[in-house]
C-alpha cells in the first residue's frame, strides 16, 4: 500500500522536477570566475605590497657640530670620529659627506626623558642583576663611567667600567673599507661577584630619525623583508619590533599546558638573516648592520616614532642572561628566573655604509650578498626555472581497532604522473614525503624500511631510474629534529632535547607529541640514514624543520648551547651532502645555505605588523642567481592570480601538493590540513602557472636582480643583471610607460627599454 | 541534533592544535565547516589591507557604519564625536563635537540623517548630514514603557518606515522600539531564558510557592542590531549560547538555528546586500554565516602581543561596505581595520547567492570551482548534492549528500534511488517470494506424506537436547512467559554463567554492530567514536548495574544471588538481542519518510526490554511490585553514588601525585 502511494507521489512529482531542471539549464551558460571589479585597489596599497618612492629627493641637509669630538681613524671612504667620554661616534660618508651620528646633538630639543637621552648618547647600554636581584639599566653616561680610549690606525679600544654596575668589557671600533665593525670580544667581558650581566645594546641610536624629519625608511628581515617607513603619526602600534634571531630559543620558552585559542592565530615570520639596516635619504645614504657574532644570542629591535619616544631607530640587542619559567608543579605553577651562567658569546656587528643608488634595500641586499658570497656562506648553485611537486605518499589512519596507513600516492604512481607534465614543463623536481614505513605522522625519527602500502624497496629503485631518464630529481623528505612518542628510533630518556628548566622540549601535533632530538643524536641518526639513502639509490633529499629550528639542549653532558647546535647541524649536512647527494632545505637559516642546493618554501610577505608600510623582497635579491628558491604551495592560495604574479616579481618558483587519492579522503588524519591537492584537479593549473613562469622568469635564469622600482601603486618593475626587466601589474587597468604596455594583471619583459611583450593567451 | 553534533566536534577540534602547511599573508587562519561537521582550515577568506582614517586621530572606536553609498560614520567615544569618511577612506567631517558625551552607536538612514546613541547623555540623537542636531529621543514616557526601566541608549537602528530600534543597557524585554516622533511602540525581539538541565531540575524539585519566591530569571537583554536591505532586524547577545544570533521577522521571531553559534562574546552583528551575516566576538574572532544561518568562514584572532594587522584587541564595531569591504573598530587599540575579501570568498560568495534563489543549476559551477581548491568544503557538498538532486542524477546526490552529511538530502534522494530499484526489481522480487511461497507449502505437503524432513528434524532435536543450546535457546522463552521463565531460570537452573556469558558477548557484538552500521539516515554516532569510547558506554552502566543491585538487593531482602542477576540481567534483554540486528538492516533500506517505523521499533524494544527487566528484578529477589520500584531506585541512586566515589578516588590520587611531584621538583631545583 505504502509503495504504491509513494509510487503514484513520484509520477506526480518527476514532471514538475523535470521542468525546473530545464529551466535552470537554460541560465546556465555563463563562465564560473567571479566578475572583478575595482574593488581590490586598496590591497595594493597596504603593507603586503611596497609603495612607490616620493617624487622630491632633496638631498637631506645637516648642520653637524664636532664638538667634543676627536677623529680616530680615516680611510678612503670613511672617517670615525669618537667622543671619548659616552664613546658615541660620528661617521663620515666621504663620497657625500653624510655624517652619521650614534648619538643626538642637541638632545634639549626633543621630547626625551634621561633614561632614553642617557641610551641614546651612550655607546653601550647595559641590563644588570644587581646583588638583590633586582633588574636595572645603566648607560655610559648614567653614572659618568670614563672609558679608557686607545687610538690605533684603524680605529680605537675602549675599556669600559660600568661604575655602578660594575662590569667591565672592551670595545673595539674599526673602520674596514667601507665597513665600521664594532666588536665586544667574549674573553674581555668581567662581571662582578654580584652583579649579572643581562643584555646589552650596542649604539642603538646609530641613525635615529626623529618623527618624519627625514624621508627614508628602517628596514627590518621579517619574512622576506619589510620596511618601516618615517611617517608622520604613522603608527598605532604600542609595542616595538622585537625579533630574536633565527627564531625564539625553544629551551627557554615556557611549556604551553593549554592549548588555547591562540592557536589559530599563525606565529610571526622567523628571522632568517642576522641583519638590519636604515636609509636616511632614499638613494641617498643609508647602511646595513650585519651581526656576525652574538647572532645566537641576539634579538632585532626596532622602534618606529611613536612607541616609547618619537624616534625611530633600529638596534641589536644581546641577552647574556634569558629569563625563563621554571615550573615546580605538575599544573605548571613556577616562577620566573634568568640564567645562572652567562651565555659564552661575544659581540661583533659590522656596518656596510651605502651611498647613492646603493642606499635603498636593494643595494643593502646585494651588499649582503656580496658579503655572504665573500666569506663563502652562499655559493652559486644551478639555478633552472622549474616547479617543485611535492607528493604525499601515505598518511596514517585512525581506525577502529588499530591504526593503519592511507596511501595517498603511491610511489609507482608518481612517473605516470610526471612524465604527463614533463612534456611541457622541462625542469621538474619532486619532493616524495610520508614513504616511511607507518606513513607522514608519528613515526621519525626513524625512517626505514619503506612504507608497504606505497610500494617494496624494487619499486623506490624503479621510479628513481623512471625519473632519471626523464631528467627529474626525486628528493625524499624527511626530519632530523623532530622524534615523535612511541617512534622507534631513539631513547626517550636519552636522546631528547631538554629545556633548561629540565622539561623535555616538546609539541604536541594533532594528538601526538613530539620531542626535538638533541643534536648529537640527529647527527648519528643522519651518519647511519646516509648509509641506507645510498643502499636504496637515493641520491637527493629534502630535509624539514632542521633547516630553520635552531634551539639549546640543556640535556646534562650532551648539553648544545646554539652556536654548538649550529656546528652540529652543519656537520649533519656536511654528511648528507658528502654522503648522499644533493639536500634540498626547508626556509634555511643563512649558516646553512651553502649546504643547500634549493631554497623551499622562501617567505613570501612579512608578518602584518601594523608598524610595517611596505614588504620587499630582500631574501629574494639575497639568494636570486645564487640558489633557486621556491614559494610555499600554490594550492593553498586564495588569489591565485595575484600569487603567481608575486612569484614572478620575486623570482621565485611554483610549488605544489599533490596526490593521487582524492584529498578528502585526509579529512581525518594528521593532514587535514591538506584540503585540495589531487593530482587531477591542478594539473592544468600547473600547466597554466608554468607557463606564465617560464615565460617570464625563464629570460633570467641564473641572473641577479640589480634593481627594483615601484613607478605606481601595483606596479613593479625588477631589472635583472642580464638587462632584462620584469615589469608585474597587478592592478585591473593597462599599465602604460617609455614604449611598454603591461596588461592588467599580467606581466611583461623588456629588454633594457625596448619592449619585448607578452601577451596574454 | 546535527548543530549540536557539530559543536561539540567543533570543541573537540579546539582542544588539539593546528599545524599549518600553508603560509599565508595573513596572521590567522580561516576556517569553515567540513563535510562532518568540524571547522577545518581553508584558503584566506579575508585579508586585511590596512587601517581607516590613519591620520585622524581616533581614541575608542565604538561602532561604525556604512550607508548605502559606502560612506562611514565611527563613534568615538574616546573623542566623542562621530567621524565621517568617504568610500574612498578620506576624511570629511565630524558631527556631534560638544553635544555628544559618550556616543556608543550610529546608524545613518535612507534620508541621509545620522542617528547617534549616547550612552552617558542617555539620548538619542538625529543629526543632519551637516551635522545639526535635528530631534533628540529621550527616555519614552509613556507608562508601558514603565517608570522604573532605565533608558541607556547603546545602539540604535531605522528602519524603512521611520522606527527606531534602540538597544538599551540591560534592556531584558528587548529593543526598544520607537517612533519617528519618539512615541513608545513597544519591545521587539525579546530574549528567552535558557532551558538548561539545570534550571529544570531546579523546576521539578521545588514547590509552587517556593518557586514563587526564587530569584525569577530573567533573560539577556540583546547587546547589538543590524539591519538588512530588506528591513529584517538582526540582533547580537552576549552571555548566553542560546540565539546569540537572531534574525527577526516582522512577528519578532527568530527565524535562524537557535544553537547556531556557542560564542558568548559577540558584539557586532553586519548583513551585506545579499543577506551573508557577518558578526564579531571579543575575542577577535569575525564568523561570516550565510542566509539561512550556516556557517561559512571563521577569520581574525586575538592580539597575541605582536600587534599585527588582522588581529584585535578589543573589537566592537563591524560594517560591510556596499563594496564587500569589511570594517572592524578595536576600542583598545583605537583604530578601525580593513579586510578585503579574496577570489576564494568571492567564488563561494557568488555560489551562495545563486544557491540562495534556489538556483541550484547554476551555482553549480561556482561551487565545483570552490571544490576544487577545498575538496571538504561542507556547504559546496551539500548544495551540488541539490543541484545533482535537481537534475535528477540520484546516485550523484546521493553521494554528495553523505559526504556533505545532510540528512534531509540524503534522504530524499534515498527515496528516488530506492523507487527506481524497486521499479525495476519489484517483478523479481515478487516473483521470488511466490516461488519461495509454493515451495514451502509444496515440501510440507510431501513432509506430511512421506516424512522425508524428519531425519533432519531428529537431529535438529539432537542439537537442541545438548545442554549449552538448550540454554541459549532458552531466551525465546522469554518472550511469551517472562515470569515462569524467570522461576525456571532461578529454580531450575535452566541458564548457566556460560550460556549468559556467550549471550553477553554476542550483545556486544550487536550494540557495536548497531552502532555502527545504521543507515547513513539514522546513525547517532559521530564519524570520529571509537570502538573503546562505545564499549565502555555500553558496558559501564550494565556492569554497575549489576553490581550495585546485587548489593543493594543483599540487605534488602532479595533473594537472588549475583548469579542470578548476572544471568537474568542478560535474558532479560532478550528482544534487544533478538531485533536489534533486524532493525539495524531494516535502518540501512528506509528513508525518512518511514522513519516512525524504525523510531517505534527501537522504542517497542526498549520498552520490552525494560518490562521484562523489572520482571525479572521482582521474581530473581521475591519481591513485591512496590518493593521492586524501590529496589530500582536505591539501585539507580547506588549507581550514581559509585560513579562519584571513583571520581573522587581518582581525583584525590591526581592530587597526591601532583603534591609529591611538585615536592621533589622544588627540593631537586632549590636545594
Amino acid at each position: 500500500m505504502y509503495k504504491k502511494l509513494s509510487i503514484a507521489l513520484l509520477t506526480l512529482l518527476v514532471p514538475i522536477s523535470v521542468f525546473a531542471a530545464q529551466d535552470d539549464k537554460k541560465s546556465t551558460e555563463q563562465p564560473p570566475v567571479p566578475t572583478e571589479n575595482s574593488q581590490n585597489v586598496m590591497k595594493y596599497t597596504s603593507s603586503s605590497f611596497t609603495k612607490p618612492e616620493k617624487e622630491s629627493a632633496a638631498p637631506i641637509k645637516q648642520k653637524n657640530s664636532f664638538q667634543g669630538f676627536e677623529k680616530a681613524a680615516e680611510n678612503d671612504n670613511l672617517a670615525l670620529y669618537v667622543n671619548e667620554e659616552t664613546l658615541a661616534i660620528k661617521i663620515e660618508n666621504k663620497k657625500t659627506k653624510y655624517v652619521w651620528n650614534s648619538g643626538l646633538d642637541n638632545p634639549d630639543q626633543y621630547r626625551l626623558n634621561k633614561t632614553w637621552e642617557q641610551m641614546a648618547q651612550s655607546a653601550i647600554t647595559v641590563d644588570y642583576m644587581d646583588r638583590r636581584g633586582k633588574v636595572k639599566t645603566e648607560s655610559i653616561t648614567t653614572n659618568d663611567s670614563r672609558p679608557r680610549v686607545k687610538m690605533n690606525d684603524k680605529g680605537f679600544t675602549a675599556s669600559l667600567y660600568m661604575n655602578q654596575s660594575k662590569l667591565e668589557f672592551e670595545v673595539n671600533v674599526e673602520l674596514q673599507e667601507n665597513d665600521l665593525v664594532v666588536s665586544i670580544p667574549e674573553n674581555e667581558i668581567r662581571e662582578n661577584k654580584y652583579t649579572k650581566l643581562i643584555s646589552m645594546r650596542v649604539y642603538p641610536f646609530l641613525g635615529a630619525v626623529n618623527k618624519s624629519d627625514i624621508n627614508g625608511y628602517m628596514f627590518i628581515p621579517d619574512g622576506s623583508g619589510a620596511l618601516i617607513r618615517y611617517e608622520k603619526n604613522g603608527t598605532k602600534a604600542d609595542a616595538p619590533f622585537t625579533g630574536s634571531i633565527y627564531g625564539d630559543d625553544e629551551a627557554f620558552l615556557k611549556t604551553k599546558v593549554k592549548k588555547e585559542e591562540e592557536e589559530k592565530v599563525t606565529p610571526v615570520e622567523q628571522i632568517k638573516m642576522p641583519v638590519f639596516g636604515t636609509v636616511h635619504g632614499v638613494k641617498q645614504n643609508g647602511f646595513l648592520a650585519v651581526i656576525e657574532e652574538g647572532y645566537t644570542h641576539g634579538d632585532i629591535l626596532a622602534y618606529p616614532s611613536g612607541v616609547s619616544t618619537d624616534f625611530n631607530w633600529i638596534s641589536s640587542e644581546f641577552h647574556f642572561r634569558k629569563e625563563y619559567y621554571q615550573p615546580t608543579s605538575k599544573n605548571m605553577k613556577g616562577l620566573n628566573v634568568y640564567q645562572k651562567t652567562k651565555n659564552p658569546f661575544g659581540v661583533k656587528l659590522r656596518y656596510m655604509f651605502l651611498q647613492d643608488d646603493d642606499a635603498d634595500y636593494v643595494g643593502m641586499a646585494k651588499a649582503y650578498q656580496n658579503h655572504l658570497s665573500d666569506t663563502k656562506q652562499l655559493e652559486k648553485q644551478d639555478d633552472k626555472t622549474g616547479v617543485r611537486l611535492e607528493f604525499l605518499g601515505g598518511e596514517v589512519k585512525e581506525g577502529l581497532l588499530w591504526d593503519s596507513v592511507l596511501p595517498m600516492t603511491k610511489v609507482t604512481d608518481i612517473p605516470s604522473m610526471t612524465s604527463e607534465l614533463k612534456k611541457d614543463i622541462d625542469d621538474l623536481f619532486v619532493v616524495y614525503k610520508g614513504w616511511s614505513e607507518g606513513g607522514l605522522t608519528g613515526t621519525l625519527p626513524q625512517k626505514f624500511p619503506f612504507e608497504s602500502e606505497l610500494g617494496n624497496s624494487d619499486d623506490v629503485k624503479d621510479t628513481i631510474d623512471s625519473l632519471k631518464k626523464d631528467n627529474i630529481p626525486l628528493y625524499f623528505y624527511s626530519d632530523y629534529t623532530k622524534a615523535y612518542d612511541g617512534a622507534s628510533g631513539y631513547s626517550g630518556s636519552k636522546d631528547v632535547a631538554k629545556k633548561i628548566s629540565a622539561e623535555t622540549i616538546s609539541h604536541s601535533e594533532d594528538k601526538k607529541t613530539l620531542y626535538y632530538l638533541s643534536p648529537e643524536k640527529s647527527l648519528a641518526i643522519a651518519k647511519d640514514d646516509a648509509k641506507e639513502f645510498k643502499k636504496q639509490g637515493i641520491s637527493n633529499v629534502a630535509i624539514d624543520t632542521s633547516g630553520y629550528t635552531l634551539f639549546s639542549d640543556f640535556s646534562g653532558k650532551k648539553s648544545s648551547e646554539r652556536n654548538q647546535t649550529i656546528k652540529t647541524y652543519q656537520k649533519l649536512f656536511g654528511t648528507l651532502n658528502k654522503e648522499v647527494g644533493n639536500v634540498a632545505l626547508y626556509e634555511p637559516n643563512t649558516y646553512l645555505w651553502n649546504q643547500a642546493d634549493r631554497y623551499l618554501d622562501i617567505p613570501m610577505n612579512a608578518s602584518n605588523y601594523v608598524f610595517e608600510t611596505d614588504t620587499v623582497p630582500f631574501l629574494q635579491i639575497v639568494l636570486k642567481g645564487y640558489m633557486p628558491y621556491y614559494a610555499p604551495f600554490s594550492n593553498f592560495q586564495s588569489d591565485s592570480e595575484d600569487q603567481m604574479l608575486r612569484m614572478i616579481e620575486y623570482g621565485a618558483y611554483p610549488s605544489y601538493l599533490l596526490t593521487k587519492e582524492a584529498s578528502h579522503l585526509l579529512a581525518k588524519t594528521a593532514s587535514s590540513d591538506v584540503y585540495t591537492s589531487e593530482y587531477s584537479i591542478w594539473k592544468d593549473k600547473i600547466l597554466y602557472q608554468y607557463e606564465n613562469i617560464k615565460k617570464s622568469l625563464g629570460e633570467v635564469e641564473g641572473e641577479e636582480i640589480v634593481s627594483r622600482n615601484v613607478p605606481q601603486t601595483g606596479v613593479v618593475e625588477v631589472e635583472y643583471s642580464n638587462g632584462k626587466v620584469i615589469v608585474v601589474n597587478y592592478t585591473n587597468a593597462t599599465y602604460k610607460s617609455n614604449g611598454i604596455e603591461v596588461k592588467p594583471k599580467y606581466f611583461a619583459v623588456t629588454e633594457g627599454g625596448e619592449s619585448d611583450e607578452t601577451t596574454r593567451q | 541534533m546535527k548543530r549540536i553534533a557539530q559543536f561539540v566536534a567543533f570543541l573537540v577540534f579546539l582542544l588539539v592544535p593546528i599545524y599549518s602547511t600553508a603560509s599565508a599573508s595573513v596572521p590567522y587562519q580561516t576556517e569553515t565547516l567540513s563535510a562532518g561537521g568540524q571547522t577545518i582550515e581553508t584558503q584566506t577568506a579575508y585579508t586585511p589591507v590596512g587601517t581607516l582614517l590613519p591620520d585622524v586621530e581616533i581614541m575608542n572606536p565604538e561602532d561604525i557604519f556604512s550607508d548605502t553609498k559606502g560612506n562611514l560614520y565611527i563613534a568615538d567615544s574616546g573623542t566623542k564625536k562621530i567621524l565621517v569618511a568617504d568610500k574612498n577612506g578620506k576624511f570629511v567631517r565630524e558631527i556631534g563635537k560638544g553635544v555628544l558625551k559618550s556616543p556608543t552607536g550610529v546608524y545613518v538612514d535612507e534620508n541621509e540623517n545620522i542617528y547617534v546613541a549616547d550612552y552617558e547623555v542617555e539620548k538619542v540623537f538625529r543629526f543632519s548630514q551637516d551635522g545639526k542636531v535635528e530631534e533628540v529621543y529621550g527616555k519614552p514616557d509613556s507608562p508601558l514603557f514603565g517608570k522604573s526601566s532605565s533608558f541607556k541608549p547603546q545602539k540604535v537602528a531605522v528602519d524603512r518606515r521611520g522606527s527606531i530600534y534602540v538597544i538599551s543597557e540591560g534592556s531584558t524585554n528587548g529593543i526598544i522600539q520607537l517612533s519617528k516622533d519618539g512615541g513608545f511602540l513597544g519591545y521587539y525581539g525579546v530574549n528567552s531564558t535558557e532551558g538548561s538541565f539545570g534550571t529544570f531540575l531546579q523546576k521539578l524539585l521545588t514547590s509552587e510557592s517556593k518557586k514563587a519566591n526564587m530569584f525569577m530569571k530573567t533573560p539577556p537583554a540583546p547587546d547589538n542590531i543590524a539591519l538588512d536591505d530588506q528591513g529584517l532586524v538582526y540582533s547580537v547577545t552576549e552571555g548566553t549560547t542560546n540565539e546569540v544570533i537572531k534574525k527577526l521577522n516582522v512577528a519578532g521571531k527568530n527565524m535562524l538555528f537557535p544553537d547556531i553559534s556557542d560564542e558568548k562574546s559577540l558584539q557586532d552583528i553586519a548583513v551585506d546586500h545579499d543577506g551573508n551575516i557577518f558578526v564579531v566576538s571579543s575575542t577577535g574572532e569575525i564568523y561570516e554565516y550565510d542566509s539561512f544561518g550556516n556557517l561559512l568562514f571563521i577569520f581574525g584572532g586575538k592580539d597575541d602581543g605582536t600587534n599585527r594587522l588582522g588581529l584585535f584587541k578589543q573589537p566592537t564595531g563591524i560594517t560591510i561596505d556596499p563594496e564587500g569591504r569589511l570594517y572592524v573598530t578595536d576600542k583598545e587599540r583605537g583604530m578601525i581595520q580593513v579586510f578585503e575579501s579574496t577570489a576564494f570568498s568571492k567564488q563561494v560568495h557568488e555560489g551562495i547567492a545563486l544557491f540562495k534563489e534556489g538556483r541550484y543549476v547554476e551555482s553549480q559551477k561556482y561551487w565545483e570551482e570552490v571544490l576544487k581548491m577545498n575538496s571538504s568544503f561542507g556547504l559546496a557538498h551539500s548544495a551540488m548534492g541539490s543541484a545533482y538532486y535537481k537534475q535528477q542524477d540520484y546516485d550523484k546526490a546521493l553521494e554528495e549528500y553523505e559526504f556533505a552529511n545532510d540528512v534531509f538530502g540524503y534522504s530524499d534522494s534515498f527515496w528516488e534511488v530506492r523507487h527506481a530499484w524497486m521499479q525495476e526489481n519489484l517483478e523479481t522480487v515478487l516473483f521470488a517470494l511466490i516461488f519461495f511461497g509454493i515451495l514451502y507449502y509444496i515440501v510440507k505437503a510431501i513432509d506430511k506424506k512421506k516424512g522425508i524432513l524428519n531425519q533432519p528434524r531428529r537431529q535438529i532435536g539432537a542439537i537442541k537436547k545438548q545442554k549449552l543450546i538448550g540454554e541459549l535457546l532458552f531466551l525465546f522463552k522469554f518472550f511469551r512467559h517472562p515470569i515462569d521463565s524467570f522461576y525456571y531460570l532461578k529454580r531450575k537452573q535452566y541458564a548457566s554463567i556460560l550460556s549468559a556469558t556467550i549471550l553477553y558477548v554476542i550483545l556486544i557484538v550487536e550494540y557495536i554492530y548497531s552502532r555502527f552500521y545504521t543507515g547513513f539516515i539514522f546513525k547517532t554516532v559521530s564519524s570520529d567514536a571509537n570502538l573503546v569510547g562505545e564499549l565502555l558506554l555500553l558496558l559501564v552502566p550494565l556492569a554497575l548495574f549489576i553490581v550495585v543491585n546485587y548489593l543493594v538487593s543483599t540487605i534488602n531482602d532479595g533473594e537472588g544471588r549475583f548469579k542470578d542477576i548476572y544471568i537474568g540481567t542478560i535474558y532479560s534483554l532478550a528482544p534487544f538481542l533478538l531485533f536489534s540486528p533486524i532493525l539495524t538492516l531494516l535502518s540501512n533500506v528506509l528513508t525518512y519518510n518511514e522513519a516512525f517505523v524504525y523510531v517505534f521499533s527501537i522504542r517497542i524494544i526498549y520498552a520490552w526490554c525494560l518490562i521484562i527487566l523489572f520482571i525479572m528484578l521482582k521474581e530473581i529477589h521475591n519481591y513485591t511490585f512496590s518493593d521492586t520500584i524501590r529496589n530500582i531506585f536505591v539501585t539507580l541512586f547506588g549507581m550514581v553514588i559509585m560513579l562519584l566515589v571513583v571520581f573522587i578516588v581518582f581525583v584525590l590520587i591526581d592530587q597526591v601525585y601532583d603534591f609529591v611531584y611538585s615536592i621533589i621538583k622544588e627540593a631537586v631545583l632549590r636545594v
